[in-house]
């Protein structure tokens, strides 16, 4: 199998935790500069597993990782926060540092990559603002609703403009309303360039939207492309 | 509310933890202990100079005087002290020093004028001179009998052995107790590691290298070290005053005061700083030693 070019790219990958089971196998995909692909599946289906591969967060045990055209196999400790820089990612778990403040949290991004203090103010600012929680800037995560918690983790991955942006179950706990929101904001994030994978156990989601979607099976990527006429289809990226 | 101001402290709460809350106390009681540790050292080496200088080419004579108030063997001896090339300079005690330098030991009514004490001459040899202090004592005791030299050189080297080791072993326990402070601040390290690893787990994935996260836990040890070191430091030093006021005049009975010079005032203020820059890179270190084993 071989992959297309693209801001991602996986080649036979399979991964196993320690001596565990392995929990992807042989999965091959590639992911276009400014495309938007969903990735679905069941809980334990492997979805977090192979996000966690693309923000970094793992080394594939097999197989071949490429972000940015590099073989991340392959990144030396110091090459690697670079490459994260670029990628924006938002958890289900929201990881916002709980002693700092929305903006605070926001900020972070831009103050690891050591932007001026104005302009952090400016920026973290608008962007809380731009998704609905300009009242909000000085609370502490504790104070936050999960919806206004997910806003300020997707506004703290795109406040740096990454190239990639990876969210997991970004609309798990939160409302319908919410989840709509929070999809379209990703979708004008796209529209800019910003390349988006959103995992989501919500299929439902998924075909509101007219994004190709791949979908993974017990760790085999078993569909890729739009949701409707793809079924039983193998990936042969 | 405050407009979203994004304050430039810290990402990692690490102050707010245990470690953070009683380390400078511990850092504090480790500072004041090294400081009077290196203060004793520089005191007993300020003591050891005095002490080569005031018995270094110098040796008593002691003449027996069989009435213990006659002064011709004594005047016999002087006669001869002074004719040796290696000799500059040989002076009797005059009898009522002596008695005087007795009377604090036997008390004011004691009889002295009765005892039968020898006569002691102090003798100043040349510089670089070399005495035979062995053939010395033989011409001595042939002019009088009896006639004995007591050798500063050798009641001196053993002080100075003992004043050596009393600085080596001062100096050992402001190295430990210094390394306690650094230690703990590596403890502390460790414990934020531990603690705040979620945090920090976010860091990394927004690209935080690992520099940004370990110079986090620098800046903590700074502050421990800084917030212990300079009150401990400080109170030693006060404690130092003190105890020079009560310490005795000179070199009185061979017991050395705590008068420092003002370099080694210097020395002394230099203590927290060092310590806070070796606690700052130990903990720079352990920072990053345990993040290069995650991902």
């Amino acid at each position: 199998m071989t992959a297309e070019t693209g801001i991602v790219q996986l080649e036979d990958v399979g991964l196993q935790y320690g001596s565990g089971p392995e929990v992807l196998h042989d999965v091959s995909l590639s992911l276009e500069t400014g495309s938007f692909h969903f990735l679905t599946g069941a809980s334990g289906a492997g979805k977090t597993s192979l996000l966690r591969l693309l923000y970094l967060a793992l080394r594939p045990t097999r197989g071949t990782v490429r972000l940015f055209d590099r073989d991340v196999s392959r990144l030396g400790r110091k090459q690697r926060p670079p490459l994260r820089r670029r990628i924006g990612v938002v958890s289900q778990e929201f990881g916002l540092i709980s002693h700092l403040t929305a903006a605070e949290n926001v900020a972070l991004p831009l103050r690891i990559a050591k932007a001026g203090a104005g302009e952090i103010r400016e920026n973290v600012t608008d962007l809380l603002r731009w998704v609905g929680l300009g009242r909000e800037l000085d609370e502490l995560p504790a104070a936050l609703s999960d919806g206004q918690k997910q806003r300020v983790a997707v506004a703290r991955a795109v406040i740096a403009s990454p190239d990639l942006l990876i969210a997991d179950e970004p609309t798990g706990n939160v409302d319908e309303n919410v989840a709509m929101r929070l999809i379209h904001l990703m979708e004008e994030l796209n529209k800019v360039g910003t390349t988006v994978v959103v995992a989501t156990h919500d299929e439902s989601l998924v075909g509101r939207f007219g994004h190709p979607a791949y979908v993974l099976d017990g760790g085999e990527l078993v569909r890729a492309g739009p949701l409707e006429g793809m079924r039983g289809e193998r990936v042969e990226a | 509310m405050n407009g979203g101001q994004v304050r430039a402290a810290g990402v990692l709460p690490l102050g707010r933890s245990a470690g953070g809350r009683y380390g400078p106390w511990i850092v504090a009681a480790a500072l004041f202990v090294a400081t009077l540790a290196t203060a004793a050292t520089m005191a007993i080496r300020n003591a050891e100079q005095g002490w080569r200088t005031a018995l270094a080419g110098k040796i008593t004579v002691q003449v027996p005087a069989p009435t213990g108030l006659s002064d011709e063997p004594a005047a016999e001896i002087v006669a001869l002290l002074r004719a040796t090339p290696a000799i500059a300079e040989a002076e009797a005690i005059d009898a009522a020093v002596a008695r005087a330098l007795l009377e604090p030991w036997l008390g004011a009514g004691a009889e002295i004028e009765t005892l039968p004490l020898p006569t002691l001459i102090d003798v100043r040899l040349r510089p670089d001179a070399r005495v035979d202090i062995v053939a010395l004592e033989v011409a001595l005791d042939a002019t009088v009998p009896g006639t004995r030299i007591d050798d500063h050189g050798i009641r001196l080297a053993h002080v100075l052995r003992f004043a050596l080791a009393l600085q080596i072993f001062g100096a050992a326990v402001a190295a430990i107790f210094g390394l306690i402070a650094i230690v703990t601040a590596i403890f502390a390290t460790r414990a934020g590691l531990s603690a705040h690893r979620e945090e920090i787990g976010i860091l990394q994935l927004i690209g935080a290298w690992d520099g940004y996260i370990a110079r986090q836990f620098a800046a903590h040890a700074r502050n421990l070290s800084i917030k212990g070191g300079i009150p401990g430091c400080a109170l030693a030093a006060g404690a130092l005053i003190l105890l020079d006021r009560y310490a005795p005049d000179g070199n009185a009975f061979m017991v050395p005061g705590m008068t420092l010079s003002p370099i080694q005032w210097v020395v002394l203020a230099c203590l927290p700083p060092v310590v806070t820059a070796i606690a700052m890179a130990a903990a720079r270190m352990t920072a990053v030693r345990a993040l290069s084993r995650v991902m």
